[in-house]
């Protein structure tokens, strides 16, 4: 810890001692009680005690001392559980007799100060700091503190009463440890230690009898108390459960009969909490199945299947059952037999009302939990649930004409409705893996290109069907069973698309021709491997058109996704390294008039990607005249955008550059950072190949970009540029010898870059001198390049002082304001202002007000 | 009350009220989808020779040979002669006894000259100024259409009930065929609309002073209206073509419509699962893909209406999808003019198509594209046009059903390749059948029908607002639509239903008129003299001579008897004038049963058995055996030959009651 904090720490207490002491802002006790905390777990030898000994003093005083105000008071308990968390901590505290004051509710309840739920969540969060050992757990049972942290269970305050629930929690646990292992006997353990917990286990017992005493009497009233029980029960272990389940089981049933709508999802937490922890114990329970028959909403019903299928239950009937459930509604709108169940008639009226929305998305929302299931446990194959979600999507579609054997009711509120719509897409998505119902893939494109081509289809449900057409033609290899006039309609489809009004639509469309490209091979018609792309939509001389159309779009979303796509439908191209196009020169062309003219962003983010996109995936980058060319022109541009993100993505393309410039003659990966070890012993010729290379760079513009990074204001611009300079210079510097630096020169493009980069290297400058690293020579050779643009390459990396910058580059920009020294300063300094003599503080703070 | 229906079409009525003693027509449309049997009217035969090359029509067994009037062509049988209009009922009863036509918008007009010409119709048209003047646009449009590519031939032999019934397809099925009549002339047009007198918004027009009519902002073109009939204590709403949507128009009036006895509801939207918007997108997204490709595109539609937010909706739309080059064409021999009246009839217009008028700015940015060059209007393909034409293009132009004006030209033109598109917005006509004649075509074809009139949720919650007590409809809006007979929300459900119309239907509204209004002539009111009856109710007896004229109904004093004129020539049987006997009083009031017993027992009759009944009590004088029955609204006395005790048990009745 800092000497400077630990100096100013007891005045720190003192101010906070005095009563009415205004802080600097609410959040500052908090801050101190972290740093604190940071403390306590960081030093492992040394207790926050032995750093700050002050501390116990300003607890006892502010024990005493009832006058402090309540944020104060809480601040002080939570600061005791803090230094009674460790067992030295926790005797300090119990010696100079503060421990019992402060955990004595009635002390407080005297005082008047109990009612402030802030005091009671300081006590609440004390107490559950300080039950880390058995030490304090002897203490809480000899103080009974149980009977005052169960009134609080059911605090009026809900934090109080959450806060209670996690330490009647913590409790338990504790008391569970010393007793389960009374019960086996015949665990190590050393002598002392049991004689100890043999005493003290009577008042576990006592606790544990409190505990159950107290929920089976409560258990009934609310939910709090159920979502208590529901955590207690996952977090305990096995004897303890048993004790608790045994306490509670027949109020439970009670509840389970008397089903109140407003505990029905508690009470499922706490039955599925009871029964997935079942173990040889089991008990007369009644099953599940029961508890969600007794239920008289069928909204209930659906939320306990849905809630049994997320549990993950073992029981497979019950799973089935859910599952059954959970499909119900599909299969009474469709019509489509899926299963056979007692609650039908209930949910068909529930569905003839508008809420049967929620309903039927209930019902799609689970269906990967539904497609999870083993098959034998499946009400229904995954191909009907197919159908019957294909023709829900039929039923919902404005243009459809198609009707259903179900409940017609439903139709009026889900014909158009794009919820519906989208949940059913979603389901749609998930069950493309299903097994066997690769048959209806021609009714899932089917329906999939009515949605594509509907009026109706909002933006966002024409991006869901999209989704499911690259995930359906992703998972069938076979696409031949899509005819020629099926993709006639798809092509036409999506080139409506790409002309819709709405910005999303054409942005979702060009996202898909790029996505398409990914999709894995299939066979088609000829039984050779295609691309989907090519077997759907005719292959690049239908996108890349499209896309380039894309490219002059009005909205600054729909131009970035279409130079996304255009990067990912030209990828492959790249990789087999075929002859370019004129349409790719096109494209460049554009591309880097984007990366010039257009006002916004995102397009220019996206333009320097497709450059990255292209580096990356081009075996021999050099090879590729137009790829070179356009290097230095993106990354001189790039790099002088005012967009942030555009900066880093030039210093990207950079960074590739640069490791594919010296990682060519080795067939290493090109993201390999080479040691500095590696080029520590000159090998002939190594030297001027480096030279070669760096030249490249030069020539390439990536050292002139770099350059400029690592004076960019943008902190996350100048960090890359800082770490990617100090990989150049690891590489280069160790081989150079001192008169070859000369001769790379680099170009710097603005004066005030120039500026810049000077000042950093006057201040080099000096340091340099002292350590005698430079010589004469460098310094000549700055002052000899003729051109005052230019710099020599070597000579600027290892006078600037890169790993000093770096070091200022990767602090967050406030962690002077953040620093603990600061937080105590603040205090001091606001209670020095904010009490002159003979003035009430306060007083002048409502003053100010006014 | 009665309703006489003339036409079942449901956007195009055409129906008689009888209300009070005025006969009111209620719009008159013409519906024109019978011309869909004609075969198209081409403009350049030399274009088009296919169409005068088409096969004449024999029966499979040669039996019938109608070669000269019925054509063949990809399966489908067409008259070939001029067009026909299907009109409204004209026999349902005699038009010449029809007081005046109230027209709701300038589609539901088009059959006026078959109404008010020829067949002694005398009376009155009323409309708003913008529906006058377009409707004569597309009346004249028709008119031209028809009239510059004459057809010698009248095809009459197929209308044969005999023969007809031997036809296929659609013909066979057509109904009323003989009825059917060829295009109005200009000067019937002139004639017609000679006779409409302007009316504006919640303007009240007397009718003969029985009612009292005043057309709504109907919401749907400029000009149209919604129509209130009323008189003191009735009244009508007829509802036609209204739309809530903000278009071009001047929002719906909705409250004025509140409290009708009966709404006669017409002019829902032909398209209730279209949604305006989504088919604006359509038609946009169609077009710019079409230009992209390179392929031209032609817009069937009227030279009015929808054409302007069409025009408005690409203004936006051309920059955003880089149509800037694309040459707009709209030809019809009105175009100019219909551009123009848009322009002009600023206080039709919505209120933010309104406030541009007091900016240097046109209402409809359809100018800034006329100035600007992208938009270029013609009367006809013959002239300019011709020079100027480059493609590819986008051109507007009539008539919808693809059966006359410069749209077959451009059929015929563009037919052939399929990088040209032709984009239906006009909901009246089944694109399918609009197409047939030109089968096989290879153009592709869109049907984006844009229609911005109430629907189904719509006009369900403005009924749910305005609640009237009873509604008439067309029977097509009782029902969902035949293809899609699941979507019960496609139809009106109203408790109670709907009464349902359809064509000759004669409905006899259920209505009871039971005030009237009656006036008072000062001097006699004068003489009255009131007496309460109860608090704040007073009632005094007239006596009075009742005039009724032109509806209006007055309570005059009664004449004094003239002096008997001595007549010494010759002795007559004097006419005695009536004796005016002076009127019984009238009596008011209840008679208090505890004070009318004390009453009868200081006369004597001790002896009262008090029966109480559901009305009120009898009182049984049992020594007199006599009854007194008192109810609410009568007093009974039965006393059989007492008739002193009768009349001192009246004379005690009455005591208790007013007298006036």
């Amino acid at each position: 810890m800092d000497s400077q904090c630990v100096s100013i720490l007891p005045r720190v207490c003192g101010v906070l001692l005095v009563s009415g002491s205004s802080l600097p802002d609410d959040t500052s006790l908090e801050k101190l009680l972290d740093w604190f905390t940071t403390i306590a777990q960081t030093g492992h030898s040394t207790s926050l005690l032995e750093a700050c000994p002050c501390l116990v003093d300003f607890v006892s005083k502010v024990a005493f001392d009832y006058t402090s105000g309540s944020s104060i008071l809480s601040f002080t308990l939570k600061l005791t559980g803090l230094i009674g968390a460790s067992e030295d901590g926790f005797k300090v505290l119990k010696e100079c007799s503060v421990l019992k004051l402060v955990f004595n509710p009635q002390h407080w309840q005297e005082a008047g100060l109990w009612e402030d739920p802030c005091l009671r969540i300081g006590w609440i969060q004390g107490l559950k700091m300080i039950l880390k050992h058995s030490e304090a757990l002897s203490f809480f049972a000899q103080a009974d503190l149980i009977e005052p942290l169960l009134q609080l269970q059911t605090d009026s305050s809900l934090f109080v009463a959450s806060a209670a629930n996690q330490t009647l929690a913590q409790v338990l646990l504790l008391c569970q440890s010393p007793s389960s292992v009374g019960h086996n006997g015949s665990k190590n353990r050393d002598l002392e230690h049991n004689s100890a917990s043999m005493e003290t286990t009577q008042n576990y017992s006592g606790i544990i009898t409190k505990v159950s005493d107290y929920l089976n009497k409560s258990v009934v009233l609310n939910q709090q108390i159920l979502r208590l029980l529901a955590m207690l029960l996952v977090r305990v272990g096995p004897p303890l459960r048993d004790t608790l389940l045994l306490a509670v089981i027949n109020s439970l049933e009670e509840l389970v009969t008397t089903s109140c709508s407003q505990l029905t999802v508690p009470l499922l937490d706490v039955i599925l909490a009871a029964n997935s922890t079942l173990g040889e114990h089991s008990f007369s329970f009644s099953s599940f199945r029961e508890v969600m028959l007794n239920m008289k909403k069928p909204v209930d019903v659906m939320q306990a299947a849905a809630a049994v299928l997320r549990s993950h239950q073992s029981d497979p009937a019950l799973s089935a059952h859910s599952a059954r459930v959970l499909l119900l509604p599909l299969d009474i709108v469709t019509g489509v037999s899926l299963l056979e169940e007692e609650l039908r008639i209930l949910i068909t009226e529930q569905l003839k009302r508008k809420s049967c929305i929620s309903m039927i998305c209930v019902c799609l929302s689970n269906i990967p939990q539904i497609t999870l299931m083993a098959s034998d446990c499946l009400p229904c194959p995954q191909r009907l649930i197919v159908t019957a979600i294909l023709l829900l999507l039929r039923l919902c579609c404005v243009d459809s004409s198609s009707s259903s054997a179900g409940c017609v009711e439903v139709v009026r509120f889900i014909t158009g409705n794009s919820k519906v719509q989208k949940c059913a897409l979603e389901a749609l998505l998930v069950l493309s893996k299903s097994p066997g119902v690769k048959m209806v893939l021609v009714e899932v494109f089917k329906v999939l290109t009515e949605y594509l081509n509907s009026h109706s289809s909002d933006p966002s449900v024409l991006q869901k069907s999209y989704q499911a057409v690259i995930k359906w033609v992703g998972v069938c290899p076979d696409l031949s069973c899509i005819t020629d006039q099926l993709r006639e309609g798809f092509i036409q489809a999506v080139r409506k698309r790409a002309c819709d009004t709405r910005w999303e639509a054409r942005d979702s469309t060009v996202e898909f021709l790029g996505h398409l490209v990914g999709a894995p091979s299939c066979w088609a018609f000829t039984e050779q491997e295609m691309e989907p792309s090519d077997v759907l939509l005719g292959g690049r001389s239908f996108t890349v058109p499209l896309l380039k159309e894309a490219l002059q779009d009005p909205e600054s979303y729909v131009r970035a996704s279409s130079i996304s796509a255009l990067a990912q439908t030209l990828t492959p191209s790249w990789q087999d390294g075929t002859a370019l196009t004129q349409e790719q020169e096109d494209i460049v062309t554009q591309l880097q008039e984007v990366l010039f003219q257009d006002s916004e962003g995102f397009a220019r983010r996206a333009a320097v990607k497709y450059f990255i996109a292209w580096f990356s995936a081009c075996s021999s980058p050099s090879s590729c005249w137009l790829l070179m060319q356009s290097v230095p022109t993106v990354l001189s541009q790039g790099v002088a955008d005012l967009d942030w993100e555009v900066k880093l993505h030039t210093l990207e393309l950079a960074e590739l550059v640069l490791d594919r410039a010296f990682s060519d003659p080795s067939p290493s990966h090109p993201y390999a950072v080479m040691s500095d070890q590696d080029h520590r012993l000159p090998i002939a010729g190594q030297q001027s190949d480096l030279l070669s290379s760096l030249k490249n760079l030069v020539d390439w513009g990536v050292v002139s970009a770099l350059l400029c990074g690592v004076v960019d204001c943008d902190r996350p611009v100048a960090l890359k540029a800082c770490q990617l300079l100090l990989k150049l210079r690891g590489i280069v510097c160790p081989v150079m010898d001192n008169t070859a630096d000369t001769r790379v020169f680099c170009q710097l493009a603005g004066a005030s870059v120039m500026q810049q980069v000077r000042k950093i290297q006057e201040m080099g400058k000096d340091t340099c001198v002292v350590s005698e690293a430079c010589s004469e020579a460098d310094k000549e050779g700055i002052c000899a390049s003729v051109d005052p643009e230019c710099v020599s390459v070597c000579e600027v990396l290892r006078v600037l002082d890169l790993d000093e910058k770096l070091s200022i580059l990767t602090q967050s920009s406030d962690h002077i304001y953040n620093s603990p020294l600061s937080l105590l300063q603040d205090i001091l300094t606001a209670a020095a202002a904010s009490s002159p003599p003979g003035q009430d503080p306060r007083q002048e703070l409502v003053m100010d007000c006014y | 009350m009665k309703l006489y229906c003339l036409s079942g079409h449901p956007t195009l009525p055409c129906n008689v009220l009888k209300f009070k003693s005025t006969t009111i027509m209620l719009d008159c449309g013409l519906d024109t989808t019978s011309v869909l049997n004609f075969l198209p009217l081409p403009l350049v035969h030399r274009i088009s020779p296919r169409l005068s090359k088409l096969p004449g029509w024999v029966s499979k067994d040669g039996s019938l040979n109608l070669e000269k009037e019925l054509k063949e062509c990809a399966g489908r049988v067409f008259v070939d002669s001029q067009p026909e209009f299907c009109l409204p009922e004209r026999e349902l009863l005699d038009l010449s006894t029809i007081d005046v036509i109230l027209i709701s918008n300038y589609h539901c007009m088009m059959a006026l000259p078959y109404i008010t010409e020829h067949t002694g119709f005398t009376g009155t048209v009323y409309a708003t100024e913008p529906t006058l003047q377009i409707g004569r646009l597309l009346m004249e449009e028709l008119v031209n259409f028809m009239e510059r590519v004459p057809k010698a031939q009248s095809a009459t032999c197929w209308k044969n009930k005999e023969i007809q019934r031997m036809l296929p397809g659609p013909l066979k099925d057509a109904v009323d065929v003989w009825t059917w009549k060829r295009c109005y002339s200009m000067q019937e047009v002139n004639s017609a609309l000679s006779k409409v007198q302007l009316v504006g918004y919640s303007q009240k027009v007397e009718l003969f002073g029985a009612v009292q009519v005043s057309p709504l902002s109907s919401g749907y073109s400029l000009g149209s209206s919604n129509w209130v009939i009323q008189s003191h204590h009735e009244k009508v709403s007829y509802v036609s073509g209204s739309s809530l949507l903000t278009t071009h128009p001047q929002p719906m009036d909705q409250s004025s419509l509140k409290n009708s006895d009966v709404l006669i509801l017409t002019g829902l939207t032909q398209m209730p699962t279209a949604n305006p918007d989504g088919m604006l997108g359509e038609f946009c997204s169609n077009l710019a893909m079409t230009i992209r490709a390179g392929g031209n595109v032609l817009v069937p539609c009227y030279s009015s209406g929808v054409i302007y937010d069409l025009l408005e909706c690409l203004y936006q739309f051309i920059d955003s999808a880089n149509l800037g080059t694309t040459p707009f064409y709209f030809i019809s021999p009105v175009a100019n003019s219909s551009l123009e009246f848009s322009q002009i009839f600023a206080e039709w217009l919505c209120h933010n198509k309104q406030t541009k008028v007091y900016l240097p700015e046109p209402p409809f940015p359809h100018a800034e594209l006329i100035q600007t060059n992208k938009l270029k209007h013609y009367p006809s393909i013959h002239g300019d046009f011709s020079s100027e034409f480059r493609q590819p293009c986008v051109v507007f132009t009539g008539h919808p059903s693809l059966r006359f004006g410069d749209v077959v030209h451009f059929m015929e033109l563009w037919g052939k390749s399929s990088l040209n598109t032709v984009i239906f917005t006009e909901p009246d006509f089944s694109y399918l059948d609009a197409l047939a004649p030109y089968q096989p075509l290879a153009m592709k074809c869109v049907y984006c029908p844009i229609d911005t009139r109430l629907n189904f949720h719509q006009v369900s919650k403005l009924l749910k607002e305005v609640q009237p007590l009873h509604v008439v409809c067309p029977e097509q809006y009782t029902q969902p639509p035949l293809t899609q007979s699941h979507r019960s929300d496609l139809m009106l459900e109203l408790q109670p239903p709907p009464m349902p119309y359809r064509r000759c239907s004669v409905l006899n509204l259920p209505f009871r008129r039971r005030y009237e209004r009656v006036y008072i002539l000062p001097e006699l009111a004068n003489s009255l003299v009131p007496s309460e009856v109860k608090p704040g109710v007073s009632v005094a007896t007239v006596s009075a001579v009742l005039q009724s004229k032109d509806n209006k109904h007055t309570l005059q004093s009664v004449p004094k008897a003239p002096p008997v004129a001595p007549s010494k020539k010759r002795k007559r049987v004097m006419e005695e004038p009536p004796v005016t006997m002076a009127p019984k009083p009238l009596l008011s009031g209840a008679v208090p049963l505890e004070a009318f017993l004390a009453t009868l027992q200081k006369h004597g009759i001790t002896e009262v058995k008090v029966e109480e009944t559901a009305d009120g009590h009898i009182l049984h004088l049992q020594a007199e055996d006599t009854l007194i029955q008192l109810e609410e609204d009568g007093t009974h006395i039965v006393c059989d030959n007492n008739e002193p005790l009768r009349a001192t048990l009246r004379d005690l009745v009455l005591r208790f009651l007013q007298k006036l």
